[in-house]
C-alpha cells in the first residue's frame, strides 16, 4: 500500500524539482511566462546537470552513496525553496491559468490522451526481462544500494572492482536513481521499470509539444502532431528504433537519449534559429551536454554529431563567426569524455576505486 | 552490428545499418517522403529543422567514406546505429502528417486525412502491440513470481550476507535487478559469449575463469553432460560457489546432485543445491 502512495508521489514529485530548477532559466520580463512545459524540460537538463557535477568526485573520492544521497537532497531542497521564494510571482500566475486549461479543447487532444496513456500503460505493465542491458543499468542500482556506494562493484556478479568501468564510468543515472531508492525506500525494479519508464514517455511528448509550439501557427494542431507521433512510436519496433527504446526499454539512459536529449537538441537549435532564448541558449546547450553524458556514455559519441548538425547551419546561415567559440564550448564535455574512454579502451588511463 | 561487418559492407555499411534500423517497416520510406514534402512545402523554419539538419548528417557522420576511414578506426562500428537516433524520423513523419491534415479544411475531411495517414502508418509498421496490451506483471518488481521465491529460500538457507550462486542464463540476467546480495558465479558477459553472442567481450576474465565458467555452462545449460563430474565440481570450487539453482525440469538435475551437489529445497520450479567443501 505505501508504495503504490509513493510511486506516485515520487513521479509528480520528480516532476515539481524539475519545474522549481526550470524556473531559474524563465525571467518574467524577457521571457513568454505560461511555458510550463519548457521549464520542465529545462528543469530536468539542470537536474542531471547538477548530479554530474556532484556526484563524479564524489565517486572518484569513494564516497559512500548514503551521503552523495544526503547531499543530493539537501542541494536539490536549498533549490526548490530558493525557487519557490525568487519566483512566486510566476508560480501564481500559473496556478491562476491552470484552471482554463482544459477549456476550449479539440478532440485531438483528448485522442492524444488516450494514445499517450496507453503508452504510459504499456511501459508501467510490461513485464519484459530479456534484455541484457538491464543487468547492467537495473544491476548497477541495486548494487550501489547494497553495498553503499557509488559504482564500486561490478554490477553483473557484485563482485568489487579494482577500477571503475572506463565504458561506463561517467554515466552516473543508475546512481542517481539509487540516490531516489535511498531516499524514498521504493525498490529499484519499482523506480527504473515503472516510474522512470513512465517519466521517459512524458518528457519525450513534453519536448515535442515544445517544438510543435514553436513550429505550428495553429496551437490545436500541436495535439494532432503528438497523436501522430504516438502512432510512429507505437508501429516503429524494430530492435535499434528510438521507439522501441522508449516503450520496452525505457529505464536505460540510451532511451532518454534518444527520445528526450536529442529531440531537445533540435528544440534548442530551432529556438537558436528563431532567435528565440538569447544567450541563455548557449548555456543550456552546454548543460544538456553534461546531462547527456550522466545519463548514458552513448552521448559522447552523437550529442556533439547533433549539437554540430543544429547550430553550425545556424552560425553559417547568420554568419556569426564569433559563436564558434561557444559551439565549441558546449561540445567540449561530450568531447572529453570521448577522449577519456579512448585512452581507457587502449589501457593508458584507469581510474581507480578508493575505498 | 546486427549481423552487419564494416570490413565485409565498406561503403554499402551505411545503407544496411539504415535499413536494419528501420526493420521491416514503411518508416524509412514515410520519413524520405516526409523530408521531401517539407522541402517542397515547408516554411524556412520547417525546412531548417527537418531538411537542413538531414543534409547536413547525410554529409557527415552518415557519409560512407567518413563511417569507413574514421568512426571504424575509433571503435564504434558495433553501436554505428546510434547515430540513427540523431535524425528526427519520429518527429518528421509526425509533423509532415500534421502539415497535410492542418493543409485541408476544418471538418470531417481533416478527420478523414488524419485517419487515413494513421492507417497507412499503421498497416506499415511494425506495432509494439501485435501482441495485445500487456497484462499486469505478477508483482510490483515485474519479475517473474519463482524468481522471488527462490530469493527467499535462499536468504533462509544462507542466512545474512551475501552468498554466491550459479544460476540457470535466464535468472543471471535478471536476479542481481532484484537482489544484489546474490553474488554471481557466472558473468554475464560469459554468458552472453557461451550462448552466440559477438557484442560482448570476456577480457575482463582471466583464463581460468573462462574455462570453469565455461564447464560450469555446458552443465546447467544441458549443453554437454558428458564432462567428467569431478572436473565439474572442481570449477564450481574454484569459482567459490555456494549453491546452485536449477529447473526441476532440468536433465542437469541429477547430473548436479551425483556430482556432490546436495539438494536442499525444491521451490516452484526450481531445485536449490548447496554445494559443499569437498
Amino acid at each position: 500500500m505505501i508504495t503504490l502512495l509513493k510511486m506516485p508521489a515520487l513521479f509528480l514529485g520528480m516532476l515539481a524539482v524539475f519545474c522549481c530548477l526550470g524556473s531559474f532559466f524563465i525571467r518574467e520580463n524577457r521571457y513568454e511566462s505560461g511555458h510550463l512545459g519548457e521549464t520542465v524540460l529545462f528543469g530536468f537538463i539542470a537536474y542531471y546537470f547538477l548530479f554530474e557535477l556532484i556526484s563524479v568526485p564524489m565517486m572518484v573520492l569513494g564516497a559512500k552513496l548514503h551521503l552523495l544521497a544526503w547531499v543530493w537532497a539537501a542541494v536539490v531542497a536549498v533549490l526548490v525553496i530558493a525557487s519557490i521564494c525568487l519566483h512566486l510571482g510566476m508560480w501564481r500566475e500559473w496556478g491562476k491559468r491552470s484552471g482554463g486549461f482544459w477549456r476550449g479543447k479539440t478532440a485531438a487532444f483528448y485522442v492524444m490522451l488516450v494514445l499517450i496513456g496507453i503508452q504510459l500503460y504499456f511501459v508501467a505493465a510490461l513485464q519484459e526481462n530479456g534484455s541484457a542491458d538491464a543487468a547492467y543499468y537495473v544491476g548497477s542500482v541495486t548494487t550501489n544500494l547494497a553495498t553503499d556506494s557509488i559504482s564500486s562493484f561490478d554490477p553483473y556478479t557484485g563482485k568489487a572492482l579494482d577500477f571503475f568501468n572506463i565504458r561506463y564510468v561517467f554515466s552516473m543515472y543508475p546512481a542517481a536513481n539509487a540516490v531516489l531508492c535511498r531516499l524514498t525506500g521504493l525498490h529499484p525494479l519499482v523506480v527504473t521499470k515503472v516510474i522512470l519508464c513512465m517519466m521517459t514517455v512524458v518528457l519525450s511528448y513534453l519536448v515535442y509539444a515544445q517544438i510543435g509550439k514553436a513550429l505550428l501557427k495553429e496551437k490545436q494542431m500541436v495535439w494532432v502532431l503528438l497523436c501522430f507521433i504516438s502512432v510512429v512510436n507505437l508501429n516503429f519496433h524494430t530492435i535499434f528504433s528510438n521507439a522501441s527504446f522508449l516503450l520496452t526499454r525505457g529505464y536505460e539512459g540510451k532511451a532518454v537519449l534518444c527520445n528526450i536529449i536529442l529531440p531537445f537538441l533540435f528544440y534548442l537549435g530551432l529556438r537558436m534559429y528563431q532567435e528565440k532564448n538569447g544567450k541563455r541558449v548557449w548555456l543550456l546547450f552546454f548543460m544538456t551536454g553534461v546531462a547527456a553524458i550522466d545519463l548514458t556514455m552513448s552521448s559522447m559519441m552523437t550529442v556533439p554529431v547533433a549539437m554540430s548538425a543544429v547550430i553550425l547551419p545556424n552560425l553559417v546561415r547568420k554568419k556569426r563567426w564569433g559563436q564558434s567559440g561557444l559551439y565549441l564550448l558546449a561540445v567540449l564535455p561530450c568531447v572529453l569524455v570521448l577522449g577519456v574512454y579512448l585512452l581507457g579502451v587502449r589501457g593508458i588511463l584507469q581510474i581507480p576505486v578508493v575505498r | 552490428m546486427g549481423g552487419i561487418n564494416l570490413n565485409e559492407s565498406g561503403l554499402d555499411f551505411v545503407r544496411q545499418v539504415f535499413v536494419t534500423f528501420g526493420g521491416n517497416t514503411t518508416v524509412l520510406t514515410l520519413f524520405l517522403l516526409s523530408v521531401l514534402y517539407l522541402a517542397l512545402k515547408g516554411k524556412k523554419e520547417e525546412r531548417y529543422v527537418f531538411v537542413t539538419t538531414a543534409v547536413f548528417l547525410a554529409f557527415t557522420v552518415y557519409n560512407p567514406f567518413a563511417v569507413k576511414y574514421i568512426l571504424g578506426k575509433l571503435g564504434m562500428v558495433n553501436v554505428y546505429y546510434r547515430f540513427f537516433w540523431i535524425l528526427p524520423m519520429v518527429l518528421t513523419i509526425g509533423y509532415a502528417c500534421t502539415k497535410v491534415v492542418g493543409g485541408q479544411k476544418k471538418g470531417w475531411r481533416r478527420y478523414l486525412t488524419a485517419a487515413a495517414l494513421a492507417a497507412v502508418i499503421c498497416f506499415g509498421g511494425n506495432s509494439v502491440l501485435a501482441g495485445g496490451l500487456p497484462k499486469l506483471p505478477d508483482n510490483q518488481y515485474k519479475m517473474p513470481d519463482d524468481l522471488l521465491a527462490v530469493c527467499t529460500v535462499l536468504h533462509e538457507e544462507a542466512g545474512e550476507g551475501t552468498v554466491r550462486v550459479v544460476f540457470e542464463p535466464d535468472f543471471n540476467l535478471i536476479v542481481r535487478q532484484y537482489d544484489a546480495s546474490f553474488e554471481l558465479v557466472l558473468d554475464r558477459d560469459m554468458v552472453l559469449t557461451y550462448q552466440g553472442s559477438n557484442t560482448v567481450s570476456t577480457d575482463a576474465l582471466t583464463e581460468q575463469e573462462i574455462e570453469d565458467e565455461t564447464k560450469i555452462l555446458q552443465i546447467i545449460t544441458q549443453m554437454d553432460l558428458s564432462l567428467d563430474q569431478k572436473e565439474f565440481y572442481r570449477s564450481l570450487r574454484e569459482m567459490n560457489a555456494e549453491y546452485i539453482v536449477l529447473s526441476s525440469s532440468s536433465a542437469a538435475v541429477s547430473y548436479v546432485e551425483t556430482a556432490g551437489c546436495i539438494p536442499v529445497r525444491e521451490v516452484e520450479g526450481h531445485i536449490i543445491f548447496r554445494v559443499e567443501e569437498k
